[in-house]
Formats: C-alpha cells, sequence, structure tokens
C-alpha cells in the first residue's frame, strides 16, 4: 500500500516527532509508516486524515 | 482503561510483591529455617518490588514522562510487534517441544518424552480453547 505520508507531513513543516505525538503514536511508527513496512490501522488512519484534513484515500492508495 | 490507573494498578502488584517478600523472609526466621531459599526468594521479590513502585512513582509524578510511556505501550506498531513474537515464539516452542519428544524417545527416556507430549497437549489446547473465546467475543 502507497502513502503521501511523508509528502503531507513535509507539506506542513513538521517533523516525524511532531507528527507521531499529533496522533498518540512512536516516531518509529511514523518512519515505518512513510516507509511502507507498515500498514496503520483503521483507526490510526483516521487519526492522520483528521490531522492532515484531508480523506483516508488522500493518504493512502492501493498499489 | 485509564492509563494512570493501570499504573497505580501495577504500583499496587509491586507493593504485593514486596510483602510478599517480607512474608517469605519471616516464615524462614521464625519457621524451621529448613529452607533458606526463603530468603533468597523474599529477597527477589522485595528488590522487584521497590525497583517496580520506584519506578511507577516515578512516572505517577511526570506527566510528561507518563504521556511518553503511555505512547510506547499503546503504540500500535508495537502491539503488533508483540502479538507477532508471541506467536513465533508459540510456533517455535512447539516445534522444539516435539523435536524433543522424538529425541527423548529414541534415547529411550519415555517418560521424559510422555512429560513434554503431554506439556504440548496443554499448549495447544489452550491455544483452541483462547481462539474459541477470542472468536466469540469478537
Amino acid at each position: 500500500m502507497e502513502n503521501r505520508l511523508k509528502e503531507l507531513r513535509k507539506s506542513r513543516g513538521l517533523n516525524q516527532d511532531d507528527l507521531a505525538r499529533a496522533v498518540g503514536v512512536t516516531r518509529q511508527t511514523v518512519i515505518s509508516i512513510e516507509n511502507g513496512r507498515y500498514i496503520a490501522s483503521l483507526p490510526l488512519a483516521f487519526k492522520l486524515a483528521r490531522f492532515f484534513g484531508v480523506s483516508i484515500e488522500d493518504i493512502f492508495k492501493e498499489e | 482503561m485509564e492509563f494512570s490507573k493501570r499504573l497505580k494498578l501495577r504500583l499496587c502488584f509491586a507493593v504485593l510483591f514486596i510483602l510478599l517478600g517480607i512474608l517469605s523472609i519471616t516464615v524462614y526466621i521464625f519457621g524451621t529455617r529448613e529452607h533458606s531459599a526463603l530468603i533468597t526468594l523474599g529477597a527477589a521479590f522485595i528488590v522487584t518490588g521497590v525497583l517496580r513502585a520506584v519506578a511507577y512513582l516515578k512516572l505517577l509524578g511526570d506527566p510528561e514522562a507518563l504521556s511518553a510511556r503511555e505512547t510506547e505501550e499503546t503504540d500500535e506498531r508495537n502491539q503488533s510487534i508483540i502479538r507477532r513474537a508471541k506467536s513465533l515464539a508459540f510456533g517455535l516452542y512447539t516445534f522444539g517441544a516435539a523435536a524433543a519428544v522424538i529425541i527423548s524417545e529414541l534415547l529411550g527416556r519415555s517418560s521424559l518424552a510422555s512429560v513434554i507430549a503431554l506439556n504440548i497437549c496443554a499448549i495447544v489446547f489452550i491455544y483452541w480453547l483462547s481462539y474459541i473465546i477470542l472468536q466469540k467475543r469478537s
């Protein structure tokens, strides 16, 4: 599954730690999601979408 | 349950550890003094309890550290890794124990083989039971 998390985070001028704190996960989780090594759960996907003010589909898409 | 409440519960368990340690040493001192292992056991319980209690009290007094610890413990990727590690440990243990049964039997240690085999059966039974309960709950 591809995602635009890194792109969205950078566009908001945030670092991985800021984003991790904002959605209540560790920095390692943000890194893993950005690198495509870990697929976020539905609740986390919702949190990320809400945080960035976009839809889940705007962040994640099937390859 | 709220994380600070969970931590307070853990603190209670740490105090229980200390009390068990004191009880163990008391039983040795006022008992027949035959089982010196009670002293070691008691000391281990007390040290573990004190260390844990101190760590929990420190966390409860520092909201920032508490929040960081909560994030670490509830992080979904960590939870997923823990689940996968447990699953892997279960599989490896079961296969290792099965191999131990065969080797024990080949070496003529039938009673040992039976004990290990029963152990595997118990674990598989517990797994099956847990699966049924979790399946009904979800």
